[in-house]
């Protein structure tokens, strides 16, 4: 128990920056959990590398994993049940996902591929929070998206949903 | 996005560099070798040149752990093409031709440098809602209901086959909002926040997208469509015009039932009157 809670994994950026993170708190990872258990305890003195994820984004997804270091683990094979489809988020967690929208989705990326499905659905739900409410226009505003339809495109889905009357 | 790897960045960064600095971030990657180079040959001593010369053989080198925000693999595996790009430029031999002497030589961002730098590919693209991979929107698609996942798919192309998929099409124009939630102030005792949409009433699909529609364009509610406005003196609202005819509008009389029109098997007009 002790010595468990005593071991260090050390993670290391794309941009090559080392961070030596407790193992329990990198293991809310699944990922990196699957990987220790597959490679057994002689893998902790090498760093990990984490190709894929950046050293700020890194470290705000270490941040997040400390806080919720003793959350329970999610059962592995259920998934959809479990989690509630509310989009109400935890005090602390709206707090920590006050970041700009390129780090929102980082973070998103970044616990997709790290495997951490709590981190995952934060991210989303705050996403999803941005989109509610607004109209199509205004959600293209706030996420900066190009509209790509030609009038054709559009008039064929008035068309194929059946929103305007026929002329 | 705001890293090193921008050229916009790089204009303001690499001309602060002194020499060591620059070679040792030119030693990250081809693609940075050929920057510093094309920045720093104009300020190097006549016998430094060679030294440059040694450079895209850093290449070769690992890449060393300096804190370069190298955003992510595709960045990393863009830069050969921006080498290449970036060659082409080069070969103008500009610094041949500038005399090693010129040291007052002041950074300027000529128009000839945007071109170039211009002709570069552009960086990555970012982490952005329309650039995630597919299961990821579909993940933030799954926590939309049905009013906000048209608002989503009316966005883009992309958006709009997710939606499709999920959804198909069809959607009632009257499609509501599932029970107590908090973006009706219907549900709201405390904090009552209104729809910007819909103001204090409940939301309907029509009012979210009704500014997606063609403006001249007015909702129907008996006959749930968008179609050609009323004429002047109608009445203020939608009203069952005549007790036989449950779908007929007073406010609209001339309007007509929507027909489906992607699906040509069972075509049926179905006129109101």
């Amino acid at each position: 128990m002790a010595a468990e809670k005593s071991s260090i994994i050390t993670l290391q950026s794309n941009d090559g920056v080392s961070i030596d993170v407790d193992r329990q708190v990198a293991e809310r990872s699944m990922l990196i959990k699957n990987m220790m258990e597959d490679l057994g305890d002689e893998a902790i003195s090498t760093a990990v590398p984490i190709p894929n994820v950046n050293e700020s984004v890194l470290k705000k997804v270490i941040e997040w994993c400390e806080h919720h270091k003793n959350d329970p683990q999610p059962a592995q094979d259920d998934d959809s049940d479990s989690r509630k489809k509310t989009t109400d988020i935890e005090e602390w967690d709206q707090k920590f996902m006050q970041v700009d929208q390129e780090m929102l989705f980082e973070i998103i990326l970044a616990s997709n591929y790290l495997d951490i499905k709590p981190l995952l659905d934060v991210g989303c739900k705050t996403v999803a929070n941005m989109i509610k409410g607004k109209s199509p226009e205004e959600i293209r505003k706030t996420f900066n998206i190009t509209n790509d339809f030609t009038p054709e495109e559009e008039e064929q889905i008035r068309r194929e949903n059946e929103w305007a009357e026929d002329r | 996005m705001e890293s090193l790897n921008n050229p916009v960045v790089q204009d303001l960064v690499l001309p602060h560099l002194d020499l060591p600095s620059a070679l040792a971030l030119a030693c990250t990657s081809r693609y940075f070798s050929h920057i510093c180079a094309h920045y720093h040959a104009l300020r190097l001593p006549q016998s430094e040149p060679s030294q440059l010369h040694v450079l895209p053989s850093a290449a070769a080198f690992p890449v060393a752990p300096v804190a370069t925000a190298m955003s992510s693999p595709s960045s990393a595996a863009a830069s050969p093409s921006r080498t290449e790009a970036d060659f082409d430029g080069m070969s103008g031999s500009e610094t041949d031709v500038t005399s090693p002497e010129e040291d007052e030589w002041e950074f300027k961002v000529t128009p000839d440098m945007m071109r170039r730098l211009s002709m570069l590919p552009k960086s990555n693209p970012s982490a952005t809602l329309s650039t995630i991979p597919t299961e990821l929107q579909l993940e933030i698609f799954s926590h939309l209901d049905k009013i906000d996942s048209v608002c989503l798919g009316l966005t883009c192309s992309r958006a709009y086959n997710i939606y499709r998929t999920i959804y198909g099409t069809k959607m009632p124009l009257n499609t509501r909002r599932i029970g107590p939630n908090s973006l009706e102030s219907a549900w709201e005792v405390i904090g009552k926040q209104e729809c910007k949409q819909c103001g204090m009433f409940r939301c309907e699909l029509w009012q979210h997208i009704k500014t997606w529609m063609p403006g001249e364009l007015e909702y129907c509610s008996m006959k749930q469509n968008f179609g050609s406005p009323a004429k002047p003196g109608a009445a203020e609202s939608c009203y069952r015009g005549k007790p036989s005819k449950p779908r007929r509008c007073g406010r609209h009389p001339i309007r007509t039932t929507t027909i489906h029109q992607d699906d040509n098997g069972g075509l049926q007009k179905l006129f109101g009157r």
